[in-house]
């Protein structure tokens, strides 16, 4: 408990007091609430919303993931820490937790611009904490291997790429069943809409608060298969590097 | 404490290290001298687990959480500042909430505790690492280059520490280019030169073995003897 706790207060503080870590979910903040501020978004505040909390999801929290295990392994301190007897699933139950408290307070926050409340507020939470957990998997995953170096651009891929999938039947196949798109989907669901039939009617379409059949499942699937991933990279790397250093030589 | 016998290490084809073989007694300071190149972090980072060694058995007789290594300025977070750096391992260690501030007064950095690593000197930096190193008293210490980057006051008053700490019971294996320091510092020292040992002992003994016609013990002569290279 005591090294769960040491290792939590650091990483909270490192979270805060370093740019590269909080300068993204701070910005994919900032943005869209001033664009709701000086522009009347209407039915559409859930659709520009859903845009920065994929950006935050996919490009944030992966690259802020990754980053945090690599500067911890390179600067020795995994190591250090391991000489001082720190179990690895202590270390990422506790990076984890940071993680975790800080994008639930960040969701929340995307959650009341959107205009979200009661059983919408608390279905977008658990479906993007979900989401949170496999771009925490996946960037501690890229952290501990080789493909570290390309962490920013599976980000960006998986962080935009949904963004475009709306316009686009085989970006739209090529996302389905990703974590991000799960989140696309739902939050775009939430917004109603009016929509102007060719006989001069107007249809209006409700908004839709459940998670939609099936989603959780996918979600979990999207988990477990980088939760595999991730035990994996470990079990050939070694959370501080010194397998992957020993291959080397 | 330590044993090393016949270690040999080669990178990418060339062999960086050759036959070395030497061991450190508990309670000694043991340096590892030699000019930039020859070998020295290369044998701190095999005794550290740093690096496999390819041949040849070693042995370190300490538990982990007993060692204190200090490796260049390896081990600090730059955003943070001084004392949260040492707080993370005296909360690892459990260690009392004033020992962080108390090792930062003995390495002269009490008025830096506030201070973010980046914006430290190297000189500075250089003594948080070695503040991070000693914070939960190690048995055994390994430091490469301590005083590397220090001024000859600041260096003066690190060698005054270590020489404590070997009183109070530790251990202490160093490397170092600085031979006057290994002079008055080492209980025992290796010199090393092109990843080989070319001689070992207490470092006036060396000096009086190979430099009788001098009155003052002169190390550097000594190595350029052994080598023909100069520091």
């Amino acid at each position: 408990m005591r090294n769960i706790k040491a290792i939590f207060t650091k990483q909270l503080k490192s979270f805060f007091k370093n740019p590269s870590l909080f300068g993204t979910p701070a910005s994919f903040l900032l943005i869209p609430f001033l664009m709701l501020m000086l522009t009347d978004a209407g039915d559409a505040r859930a659709i520009i919303v859903s845009q920065f909390v994929l950006m935050f999801a996919g490009i944030s929290m992966i690259g802020n993931a990754s980053y945090i295990i690599t500067e911890d392994r390179s600067t020795m301190n995994l190591r250090f820490m391991g000489m001082a007897g720190v179990k690895p699933w202590q270390y990422l139950i506790a990076t984890s937790g940071v993680f975790l408290m800080v994008s639930l307070g960040v969701l929340y926050l995307f959650g009341l611009m959107a205009g979200f409340s009661g059983e919408v507020m608390i279905n977008f939470l658990i479906l993007c904490m979900l989401g949170i957990v496999c771009s925490i998997l996946l960037g501690t995953t890229l952290g501990l291997s080789k493909f570290a170096p390309f962490t920013m651009i599976i980000a960006l891929v998986l962080g935009i790429g949904p963004i475009f999938a709306v316009a686009n039947e085989a970006l739209a196949n090529m996302f389905r069943f990703t974590f991000v798109q799960q989140m696309n989907i739902f939050i775009r669901q939430t917004g109603g809409t009016i929509l102007e039939m060719p006989d001069g009617t107007v249809q209006v379409i409700e908004g839709v608060a459940a998670i939609p059949e099936g989603m959780l499942q996918i979600m979990a699937i999207n988990v477990a298969v980088l939760l595999v991933l991730f035990i994996v990279t470990n079990l050939r790397n070694g959370l501080d590097g010194e397998r992957l250093a020993k291959k080397r030589g | 404490m330590i044993k090393m016998e016949n270690i040999e290490k080669t990178f990418g084809g060339q062999t960086v290290l050759s036959d070395v073989s030497f061991n450190v007694k508990k309670g000694e300071i043991f340096g590892l001298l030699g000019p930039s190149g020859a070998g020295k972090t290369t044998i701190i980072n095999i005794l550290t687990g740093m690096l496999k060694e390819d041949g040849g058995n070693k042995e370190v007789i300490a538990n982990p959480h007993e060692i204190g290594i200090m490796l260049d300025i390896g081990g600090l977070y730059p955003h943070l500042n001084c004392l949260e750096n040492l707080n993370l391992y005296a909360q690892i260690y459990g260690l009392p909430k004033n020992k962080p501030m108390e090792v930062l007064k003995t390495v002269g950095l009490e008025d830096s505790a506030k201070k973010t690593v980046s914006k430290l000197s190297r000189g500075m930096t250089q003594r948080l690492a070695l503040a991070r190193a000693i914070l939960y008293s190690p048995k055994l210490l390994f430091l490469d280059e301590p005083t590397s980057a220090l001024d000859p006051g600041t260096s003066k008053g690190v060698c005054k520490l270590l020489q404590e700490l070997r009183e109070q019971g530790a251990t202490i294996f160093l490397t170092t280019h600085n031979m006057d320091e290994a002079l008055k510092l080492c209980d025992r020292i290796a010199l090393l030169h092109d990843g080989k040992i070319v001689e070992q002992g207490n470092p006036n003994e060396i000096c009086e073995r190979y430099n009788s016609i001098k009155t003052v013990p002169d190390l550097e002569s000594v190595f350029l003897q052994l080598t023909g290279v100069e520091l």
